[in-house]
């Protein structure tokens, strides 16, 4: 499926803004099943400082630095992509979960330690001794990786409640858990403790979900604005992509920005101002079938 | 003066000679002054010789002169002690530990191969990666510790360099090798604390031993900043000291390292990132930043790329690290080499890095990621100390490590190290040697371990001669923790004896550029000047205040006038401190008793704003804040005004119930000498800096509010004229004198005002202020694109005007109601600008030093 992203963030500042510096995780990376056929970046004010380059997990990035001051921002990001669906895997017939580590520890190429580095906990990611008691129900000892992996992610889904507005970026997974409650990068770092509590490698993909789903089929949730999902090591299935907010393995209506070992490594939008006093964050995400809406110039840009 | 000080041996001991005589080693381990049979080692004969001629009662003289030393220089707590809950007071040993030239020399050459081993290690992971690659180095080590910080993999750093201080925590085992028992390579600190122990303990050794045969510390210093400057490829680079400010344990060591190296300390919000490079709000505008040496931990460096909730970095640091604008020493990320997990391999990585044999062994390590390794752990599990390799640094948003930094415990979680052998180490505990320390229980042998500090000069890595000695009382039957011990010792390295002690290394520096300005003043540094002459201003004036209240009170002979008077004159500042008036039953009872409870109010109370003990903390605070541009003395004098000597409350006795407050008139008297002492060491020995004019600002308009407020309180109902208030003003503003012999007359109200307010030639009237003020503000920094006169300029002009118009005789008149407009009309007039000039300064100084700064990554947060 070829997609037109648009993905437009305005902040109002109550206070001017005198200088403000920025990361941005927003244009989509190129893997095994996508394509990025172009994507632009462009600020209102204009930055004053720009650079476009890769960060260490091989996602474009782009840092910009808006040394006039201003009262309000707008970042828009218009893009692009070709997305296949992934190659269906027989879950059964992958490795061991408890084998893997070991495994990818003997081979220490280039290609497989950025496998390996996923196995580790990172800033959001941190599991106690109930959650990781929480993800052996799913993984006893010799079970195919990618079938735990997916049982894992539907009982998250069963689980936990969607509830916006309960948790914050730094809402700690425990919290999360306590609470049965959250939103998807909730869900996401929850499942990426438990994978790696278990030293399996999973990353935290950032990126879209089409807007307006095809007839006859539900919207899903977290449409409307970016989102979030984990991808597995799952050695014979390579990466497979999982989503525990809707309890789905990722086809061709997800589209992703970059991945990383959790949010902080690779949030769309992240940012440092000074001055500003109170802000309202307004954000508009479109994600639209190509063939059938024409490409939208940027708008008020 | 210190209560923590502790008798050294008194008169039991008749010498000191008795007591180095009679000391002896422990069997079967290693002591640093005498070899297993008594005899004392060669390197330390002359200074045994020199001790022993001393008494008991000179060298404890000797002793206390140090303590103070050290108290005074804001030493006092223990930077090294984890957490809040073990703070403890940092205490030095009255012995050095000396070291042979032969055995530093072994030990120097092996800290400067282990620095180059580091660096190299460093240079690896955040490059190539050929080490995790070929399997030199267990991935794990790197790809899953949490002070490996990607966004600085791939960063290009001057010279090629990341590990600029490295410090190594070395012990001696009972053969007399070295092994070491920690890499420092984050941030390493103690340094600042060496040169201060070192300087104090000057003052309690015999000089010419000193002077002859112990190693300089100065010569390393010069070094380091000779490094600095090929850093930066320039002779005169701009370097800053990052620190998170006076919250962090090793503040005051940041600052007087800053203030002997003659660089600004910074904190976070004094620095800004433009067009990729750093710079530092000063005074006159920004200035840009060659050299950051980073205090800070790296994670917490730039909010940006780095931990988002840090409020100690700079954001755009880590960019501007990129485009090679700025040199951060040591390198963000360098943290990566302090993992003890590091150590079981370094002998394999110095022959493939170096091509050299690993010349100091580490304490016995074995990371249980390795098959082998982690049976042998398991098997011995009840004999070596565990942790989690990963823990360290772990500070995932919104969670404590409850266990501390470097939490190890003997024993540990099998089933954890069985499954996740990769995140865990063990290590065996060692037996250090012993060094003699005297005390209250005489001479005795103490193991120890030794912090040695290495910086990368212009050329090469350079030791300093000499380090911190840390005690470990053998209680613990732990292994080793430079954290969880006792007291420092200053550490002296002697010279070569065959080479002479020419050995003295002096640096010849270039010709030095003649200059007349001083270090720049970052604006949040001339923020807190203002405030440090502003408080010092106001202790004063209220200590001013009560003792001369106190004094009447005190003297059963003194008329009920006195008392009306001070009810009258003392109004403006109990008001202002919110002291409670008299309630009704105190208004029927005896007037002293209730003008005690108000002042001991005033005095005691720990949370008034304008109360004593609050102004004098905050005057502490101001002061430690500008540490590093003031003087030794002028830091001094200001150490020994403590809030806690007026933090208890003397009891009234009922009756005759007027007991307690005249016993803090000794406190009140000393305190008004330190702080004229203060005022006095700025006027004679402070360059005329825009730091100077700062201070002095905040005294001049802070006084300028007491005196018009004193003034005021002249005008309440009643004539001042009849009660003794006019005297007691005058005393207050230490102008008794000036009048009495102008006048010989009882006071009246036209020539006190005259004298405090319109006579420029009383340095305590309002007039002698705002001129003084008019003089500042006009040496002050311009926008040079602005002619015309600041706010400031206008308000102080103005406020001056109206006092050289100012007529006494119709200042005095009467008017119909019996008040006196005139007067009233001037007072009101400089009670509301005072303030308004104080925001102008702010805003124009000031404020671009407080911006605030969030982090607004939240407002994108997916769903």
């Amino acid at each position: 499926m070829r997609y037109d992203v648009s993905h437009r963030t305005t902040y109002r500042y109550s206070q001017p803004v005198s200088i403000s510096h920025h990361v941005l995780h927003l244009a989509p990376r190129a893997c095994d099943r996508q394509v990025a056929e172009w994507a632009t970046i462009s600020t209102k004010p204009q930055p004053a400082v720009r650079s476009d380059t890769v960060d260490y997990f091989g996602n474009p990035v782009t840092f910009v630095t808006i040394q006039e001051q201003h009262e309000e921002l707008i970042i828009e990001a218009l893009s692009r992509v070709d997305v296949s669906p992934p190659t269906n895997w027989a879950p059964s017939r992958t490795m061991a979960w408890d084998r893997i580590f070991h495994h990818l520890e003997q081979d220490t190429s280039a290609a497989n330690l950025a496998i390996l580095q996923f196995a580790f906990n990172s800033p959001y990611t941190r599991a106690s001794a109930d959650l990781v008691a929480y993800a052996r129900e799913s993984f006893p000892s010799g079970r195919p990786v990618m079938e735990a992996a997916l049982e894992m992610t539907r009982r998250i889904h069963a689980d936990f409640r969607y509830q916006s507005g309960t948790t914050s970026v730094s809402t700690p997974v425990e919290d999360v858990f306590r609470s049965r409650r959250g939103v998807c990068q909730d869900f996401a770092h929850l499942e990426l403790s438990c994978l790696r509590a278990l030293a399996l490698p999973a990353r935290y993909v950032s990126g879209y979900l089409l807007t307006r789903p095809p007839p006859g089929k539900d919207k899903l949730v977290g449409s409307d604005a970016s989102h979030a999902w984990v991808s597995v090591w799952c050695q014979e299935a390579g990466w497979v992509d999982l989503d525990p907010t809707n309890d789905t393995i990722v086809g061709d209506e997800h589209i992703t920005l970059a991945w990383g070992r959790d949010y902080g490594d690779i949030s769309p939008v992240n940012g440092v101002i000074f001055g500003g006093g109170e802000h309202i964050v307004d954000v508009e995400v479109d994600v639209s079938p190509a063939a059938s809406t024409a490409i939208k110039g940027p708008r008020g840009a | 003066l210190n209560s923590r000080s502790e008798s050294l041996p008194g008169l039991a001991n008749p010498t000191l000679a008795t007591m180095f005589d009679g000391y002896q080693p422990l069997n079967g381990i290693f002591d640093e002054m005498k070899a297993a049979d008594g005899q004392l080692r060669p390197h330390w004969q002359k200074l045994v010789g020199a001790l022993r001629a001393l008494s008991p009662e000179e060298m404890e003289g000797r002793w206390k002169r140090v303590e103070r030393i050290l108290y005074e220089n804001g030493l006092t707590h223990d930077i090294f002690a984890d957490g809040d809950a073990t703070e403890r007071p940092w205490r030095l040993d009255a012995l050095p530990l000396l070291i042979s030239a032969a055995d530093w020399r072994w030990l120097e050459a092996g800290l400067v191969q282990r620095a180059r081993l580091l660096d190299a290690v460093l240079a690896d992971c955040y490059g190539e990666q050929r080490l995790i690659l070929d399997g030199a180095l267990p991935p794990p080590l790197v790809l899953g510790n949490p002070q490996f910080l990607r966004p600085c993999h791939g960063v290009p750093v001057s010279r090629g360099r990341r590990l600029h201080y490295y410090a190594a925590d070395v012990g001696r085992a009972s053969d007399g090798s070295w092994w070491v028992l920690k890499d420092r390579c984050e941030s390493p600190v103690g340094g600042g604390y060496a040169l201060e122990n070192r300087i104090a303990l000057r003052n309690c050794m015999p000089d010419e031993f000193i002077g002859n045969h112990v190693q300089q510390l100065a010569g390393f210093f010069q070094a380091v900043h000779e490094g600095h400057c090929a850093l930066a490829g320039k002779p005169d680079p701009r370097v800053i000291v990052l620190s998170s400010g006076p919250t962090a344990p090793g503040y005051f060591a940041h600052s007087y390292l800053a203030r002997y190296q003659g660089y600004v300390l910074a904190e976070g919000p004094d620095l800004t990132v433009r067009d990729n490079r750093v710079y530092l709000k000063t005074l006159e505008g920004l200035r840009p930043v060659d050299v950051i040496i980073r205090r800070v931990e790296a994670a917490s460096c730039d909010p940006l790329e780095l931990r988002s909730d840090s409020p100690h970095g700079v954001p755009g640091l880590v960019e501007a690290v990129r485009a090679g604008t700025v040199s951060v020493v040591n390198a963000l990320g360098s943290g990566l080499a302090d993992t003890e997990s590091l150590m079981p391999f370094l002998p394999g990585l110095c022959e493939r890095l170096l091509n050299e044999q690993l010349q100091l062994p580490s304490l016995a390590t074995w990371w249980c990621g390795h098959e082998e390794a982690r049976s042998y752990v398991l098997g011995n599990l009840d004999f070596l100390e565990t942790r989690d390799v990963f823990s360290r640094g772990a500070s995932e948003p919104g969670t404590q490590n409850p266990d501390g930094p470097e939490a190890w415990q003997v024993g540990g979680p099998r089933g954890l190290i069985e499954r996740r052998g990769f995140a865990y180490l063990a290590r065996e505990s060692m037996t250090l040697s012993t060094v003699p320390v005297l005390d209250a229980h005489g001479l005795r042998p103490v193991p120890f371990a030794l912090r040695v500090f290495v910086a990368a000069g212009s050329d090469g890595y350079v030791v300093m001669p000499g380090g911190l000695a840390r005690l470990c009382p053998p209680r613990t039957g732990q292994a080793f923790d430079f954290g969880r011990f006792g007291d420092g010792k200053d550490t002296w390295v002697l010279h070569d004896q065959r080479a002479g002690s020419a050995a003295v290394r002096r640096t010849r520096t270039g010709a030095v550029e003649l200059s007349r300005t001083n270090r720049e003043l970052p604006s949040r540094t001339a923020d807190n000047l203002f405030w440090l002459g502003s408080y010092a201003e106001r202790a004063e004036g209220i200590m001013r205040q009560v003792r001369s209240s106190i004094l009447r009170l005190v003297d059963d002979e003194r008329p009920t006038e006195d008392l009306l008077a001070i009810e009258r004159v003392l109004r403006p500042i109990l008001a202002k401190a919110a002291v409670e008036p008299a309630d009704d039953d105190e208004l029927a009872g005896d007037m002293r008793i209730q003008l005690e409870r108000r002042l001991g109010d005033l005095v005691f109370d720990g949370d008034r704003a304008y109360g004593l003990r609050l102004t004098l903390q905050e005057l502490g605070r101001t002061a430690s804040l500008t540490r590093d541009r003031l003087s030794a003395d002028s830091w001094r004098i200001l150490r020994g005004l403590r809030p806690e000597d007026f933090a208890r409350r003397p009891s009234l006795v009922a009756p005759p119930r007027r007991a307690g407050i005249g016993g803090i008139l000794g406190q009140l008297d000393l305190g008004i000498q330190r702080l004229a002492a203060f005022s006095g060491m700025g006027i004679e020995n402070m360059t005329r800096s825009f730091g100077w004019h700062f201070l002095d600002m905040g005294r001049r308009i802070e006084r300028s509010v007491q005196t018009s407020a004193l003034l005021g309180s002249l005008l309440d109902s009643g004539d001042p004229e009849d009660d003794g208030s006019l005297i007691l003003v005058l005393e207050i503003a230490d102008s008794f004198m000036t009048y009495r012999s102008r006048y010989l007359l009882t006071p009246q109200l036209a020539p006190v005002l005259d004298l405090l307010l319109l006579d420029e030639t009383n340095p305590r009237s309002v007039a002698f202020q705002l001129t003084a003020l008019a003089e500042h503000i006009g040496q002050l920094p311009r926008d040079p694109t602005d002619t015309g006169f600041s706010n400031h300029q206008l308000i102080v002009a103005d406020m001056l005007a109206e006092l050289h118009q100012a007529d006494i005789a119709s200042l005095c008149r009467r008017g119909r109601l019996g008040d006196r407009p005139g007067l009233k009309a001037l007072i009101a007039r400089i009670a509301s600008d005072l303030p308004a000039l104080t925001t102008s300064i702010t805003r124009t100084y000031f404020s671009h030093a407080d911006a605030v700064l969030s982090v607004i990554a939240a407002g994108s947060a997916p769903s």
